[in-house]
């Protein structure tokens, strides 16, 4: 009904809008006819005709305008009428134009580019089925200090079995490296992953083509040593891998692939395009595995082999997170007895959360801070607006003198306001546009789903609200005072004492309003300030600078030992005797650079096991690490070349896993518990100072150090050279050598380590950079506002000061005057600045390193760095008063 | 005089206060359904529809010219009459009115609820008189 309505009523009102003339025209046809024809009427029945003109004329009295009401467009004639006013008055004065909208551009840019990256990375639902029912099902092992424990085959299927009631269906998956062999020959490194057979199914990917993995392709295959992926296995292609490397080939179905020389498995199928693994950086599993595998597993309980890091659940229809959590923690003890001791706990992560999870906080501190920086530029533009108003005091007064009405004087105001604000919010669009592209060049690589930052229409909707709610703060307020002019005063005082009515106060709190908030930024990037400062002094346990660093890795089977020790000494040898090399060395992992797993963990912890190294990283490392990496040696000795030999039970443990392990002792040659069920122990040859292996603002974990021939498994190293001069000078020499010794070995990811460093550094620098800016332009903000309402006042009370100097007034005194009264509205603004900033710097906490969110210093700082700055802003107006001559002063009116 | 009996209840019942001797001030709903049921018929322009209203109601319903035509307009602007500018029957262009389809429908529930209305005030009446 009200639809069908529409299709007669919108015409019509669009028609009265702007065919205006031809409504109007047509109306006075209509009535002029019914005129003519009572005329014509009268003339007929013999009446005089001009009496029944006259009549009828009296009758239609008003007809008109009444009729003109029915199309209820009054409120948008008016409107379009305010509208074209403002734009008339803005036009007059461009400076205050622009400089209004530009301030609002700044603000509403600044908000809408953040929020870009707030959608992108957090609001925007991960591009699965259903996503919001996805969760992560971890294994809390609270013993072992381990949030995520590894499942084996048997502990999947309890689980999955055990919670039909709570999920739809339950899938693993598990990151890996594999090798396959190109057609000449030479070897491809590719990203694998390990999936349970409904997985696909489960986050709903879709298969381009071919066909997705049945319950059959998961039965397990005879397993042989040393092959890692069963034979009869399938797998299924990622779309990209499948152009790159068989160029989009439908032949490809069927054939099976080469793995390290072995046969691999048999290819079904190819995912659709663009499909992607969603897992935060810190689970160091690739997003976009080249080939998926069907993972042979059966129910195993002898052989509980550790099966996959990733396991996802799908919650049920209606059941919410906690209710799921609530089931599952009734329901573990019964999923099997056996296998969960008092001290694990399942723990539901949604997916979307646990991808974020890091960088939540921080994305929505700087939220919070570019909101600051737009209602800092609201509140500048009202204090301009109020400016103008007091400026235009007299035109208001004489309007509404001669009858203007409250509410046509408000709207006009008001259109005034919603004018600045589209322009600003057209070139806040625009800004917003530069900083999104700004931003993806700074951005830090692990930023989850940054590639999809874009302005799209979310965006523009939220710089079109920000617009709206902008005129709502610093419209109304100057709209509704400016339209209530104390017409008498104004006009009989000539606008003298105009500057200390409501205005006035209106005025300074607009400035207060604008000191506090831009306080409360100065404070957030001071406090990031000292954060980055920290961060850079940092004591990392290793000098990262003159060292490159690469990856090798080499198609090898598991358990070879021949020759793979020779292999990696020849190497070494080789990289040591370059001219310029200091010295040498490779591990498992490298600090910063990845590699590292809490594998140490994977074991249950031995009751009373006083000096264990459970629940600390473990890392396996070439003689020559710690000195190449110059990590001080606190007592004992480290490893020696002797030491790489397979079958040394050595260990070298940092101060903090000694402290832990040998509270009240010295660790040096003491046994140590270490998680292999064939060598247990491990004797500790020495002690080194603690490195931080993840991130220089993680402190980290304990660590325990095996020399490489401890497990002497593989030849996938990270490398380390100490180079004499720039590093990255070294990359193509240590090539060349390692191409001579062995053509199948693999060199990636070679960068100077201060690469790392300055990765890891990225965040915080991104952060600091970003508060840095808005409280830049929110000081110089507060301060334009600050000058601004000084100023005014100056000119309003020129007068006054002509007075006070003729009574003797030094041009010293006056310039105090004015001086003291910017700097005490700053004072108020600091002081509500700083108890906002006290409950609101908590936010920052993820973001600070070494720093307390309420720290006193920075407080302190910032306070005094503000008044310094309110002083600036108040020295041009306290001149311009100091320097009135007071006869001049006294006869301006 | 059965119709000016209805119109004086029809009056006070809508106006309250509403005087007889001023018949032309007739109640803006009122006026709608009677100018929808008149453009029910046959489509009209203004002056017609002021003569077929004196017509009808035996000139008691003397709706004054300055009131017929908002109200007309009104009813075009809710989208329950259209109109149209054709050649009157003296030649002249005039503009015509027509009942639009949810006009119909909106005529029909007007004078469903009138009927309600003045069945309930006729049973009220009855009860008086007696």
């Amino acid at each position: 009904m009200r639809l069908e309505q529409w299709i007669y009523t919108i015409p019509l009102r669009l028609r009265s809008l702007f065919r205006r003339n031809r409504v109007e025209q047509e109306l006075d046809d209509e009535l002029r006819f019914h005129l003519d024809r009572e005329v014509h009427e009268a003339a007929a029945r013999g009446k005089a005709p001009d009496e029944a003109r006259q009549r009828m004329l009296r009758d239609l009295h008003g007809a008109e305008e009444a009729c003109r009401d029915m199309r209820h467009t009054n409120i948008i004639d008016s409107l379009i009428k305010d509208l074209t006013y403002a734009g008339r008055t803005l036009r007059r004065s461009p400076i205050f134009a622009a400089t209004a909208a530009l301030t609002l551009a700044l603000g509403i840019g600044a908000s809408t580019a953040i929020f870009s990256v707030t959608d992108a990375v957090l609001l925007r639902p991960l591009p699965y089925r259903d996503s919001d029912r996805l969760a992560l099902v971890f294994w809390n092992y609270r013993a072992a200090n381990v949030e995520n424990f590894l499942y084996s085959n048997a502990d999947f299927f309890d689980l999955r079995a055990g919670t039909k009631t709570i999920f739809e269906d339950i899938g693993g998956v598990a990151g890996f490296r594999a090798f396959v062999t190109r057609e000449d020959g030479s070897a491809e490194q590719i990203s694998k992953a390990l999936v349970t057979t409904k997985f696909f199914r489960l986050l709903g990917a879709k298969i381009a083509f071919g066909r997705d993995f049945t319950d059959a392709d998961g039965v397990p295959q005879p397993a042989e040593p040393g092959v890692l992926i069963p034979p009869g296995s399938v797998a299924i292609l990622s779309y990209e891998y499948w152009q790159r490397r068989y160029g989009g080939s439908n032949a490809v179905l069927g054939q099976e692939m080469r793995y390290s020389g072995q046969r691999g498995p048999r290819i079904v199928g190819v995912l659709a395009p663009g499909f992607k693994l969603f897992f935060p950086p810190a689970a160091r599993t690739d997003a976009s595995p080249d080939v998926w595998v069907a993972n042979n597993i059966g129910y195993d309980a002898a052989h509980r082999n550790l099966l996959t890091v990733g396991v996802i659940g799908r919650l049920r229809n209606g059941l919410t997170l906690t209710q799921a959590q609530d089931q599952l923690d009734a329901l573990r003890s019964e999923i099997r007895k056996s296998s969960f001791d008092p001290t694990e706990r399942l723990r539901l992560k949604p997916m979307q959360r646990y991808l974020v999870e890091e960088v939540r906080p921080a994305i929505f501190a700087l939220l919070g801070a570019a909101i600051f920086l737009l209602l800092i530029a609201c509140a500048n533009v009202a204090n301009l607006l109020l400016v103008r108003a007091s400026l235009r005091e007299r035109e208001l007064a004489v309007r509404a003198a001669l009858g203007g009405s409250w509410w046509r004087l408000v709207t006009q105001m008001l259109a005034e306001a919603v004018l600045l604000s589209s322009l600003g919010t057209l070139a806040g669009a625009v800004f917003a546009w530069l900083g999104i592209r700004g931003l993806l060049l700074i951005a830090p690589a692990n930023l989850p789903r940054i590639e999809s930052l874009a302005m799209d229409w979310r965006v523009l909707a939220f710089a079109a609200a920000a617009g709206l709610c902008a005129v709502c703060i610093f419209g109304v307020a100057p709209a509704l005072r400016a339209a209530r002019p104390d017409v008498v005063q104004i006009l009989r005082g000539g606008g003298r004492t105009a500057g200390l009515g409501a205005g006035h106060w209106l005025r300074n709190g607009a400035v207060i309003a604008e000191v506090a908030l831009s306080f409360v930024l100065l404070v957030g990037s001071g406090l990031m300030l000292r954060s980055f400062f920290e961060l850079r002094r940092v004591n990392p346990g290793y000098d990262p600078h003159g060292l490159l660093t690469f990856f090798t890795t080499r198609d090898w089977p598991f358990t070879r030992q021949n020759g793979r020790i020779e292999l990696l000494r020849e190497i070494h040898a080789r990289l040591r005797a370059l001219p310029g090399v200091e010295n040498v060395s490779e591990a498992l992992a490298l600090p910063l650079g990845g590699g590292f797993r809490a594998t140490n963990s994977a074991t249950r912890p031995q009751a009373t096991t006083l000096a264990s190294s459970e629940g600390a990283d473990f890392e396996q490392v070439w003689s020559g690490y710690f000195e190449t990496l110059r990590t001080p040696l606190l007592a004992g000795r480290t490893f020696t070349e002797e030491d790489n030999a397979l079958g040394r039970n050595l260990a070298v443990i940092d101060q903090l896993l000694a402290a832990r392990a040998f509270p009240n002792e010295s660790a040096v040659r003491k046994r140590i518990r270490v998680p292999d069920p064939a060598n247990p122990w491990a004797e500790v040859i020495g002690i080194v100072a603690h490195q931080r292996l993840f991130s220089l603002a993680d402190p980290g974990r304990e660590t325990i150090y095996f020399s490489d021939g401890f497990w002497g498994i593989g030849v996938s190293r990270y490398w380390m050279v100490r180079t004499a001069a720039d590093p990255a000078k070294y990359a193509a020499a240590v090539r060349a050598e390692i191409a001579k010794v062995d053509r199948q070995v693999v060199v990636s990811k070679m960068q100077p380590m201060d690469a790392l460093v300055d990765q890891d550094q990225a965040g915080t620098r991104l952060s600091l950079v970003l508060i840095g800016i808005f409280a830049l332009i929110a000081v110089l903000l507060a301060s334009v506002g600050l000058y601004g309402v000084l100023a005014t006042v100056v000119r309003q009370r020129t007068a006054e000061i002509g007075v006070r100097m003729a009574v003797g007034a030094t041009p010293a005194s006056i310039f105090k005057l004015v001086v003291s009264q910017g700097l005490y509205l700053s004072a108020v603004g600091v002081a509500i600045g700083l108890l906002a900033a006290l409950g609101l710097t908590r936010w920052m906490t993820s973001m600070l390193i070494e720093v307390k969110p309420a720290d006193p210093s920075t407080f302190a700082v910032m306070t005094l760095l503000f008044l310094l700055v309110a002083a600036v802003a108040s020295w041009a107006p306290a001149a311009r008063a100091a320097s009135l001559d007071a006869n001049t002063a006294l006869r301006e009116e | 005089m059965p119709l000016r009996t209805d119109c004086s209840i029809m009056f006070s019942v809508t106006e309250g206060i509403q005087k007889m001797s001023k018949p032309s001030d007739l109640v803006q709903g009122t006026l709608d359904i009677l100018l929808l049921k008149i453009l029910a018929l046959e489509p009209l322009h203004g002056w017609a529809i002021s003569q077929r209203l004196k017509q009808v109601s035996a000139n008691i319903l003397q709706v004054s010219d300055g009131s017929l035509y908002p109200a007309l307009h009104k009813l075009e602007q809710e989208g329950w009459i259209s109109a149209e500018w054709k050649t009157s029957e003296l030649g002249r262009r005039a503009k015509f009115y027509t009942l639009t389809r949810i006009g119909r429908r909106e005529l029909a529930k007007q004078a469903a609820d009138w009927d309600r209305l003045s069945k309930a005030i006729s049973h009220v009446m009855r009860l008086n008189e007696i």
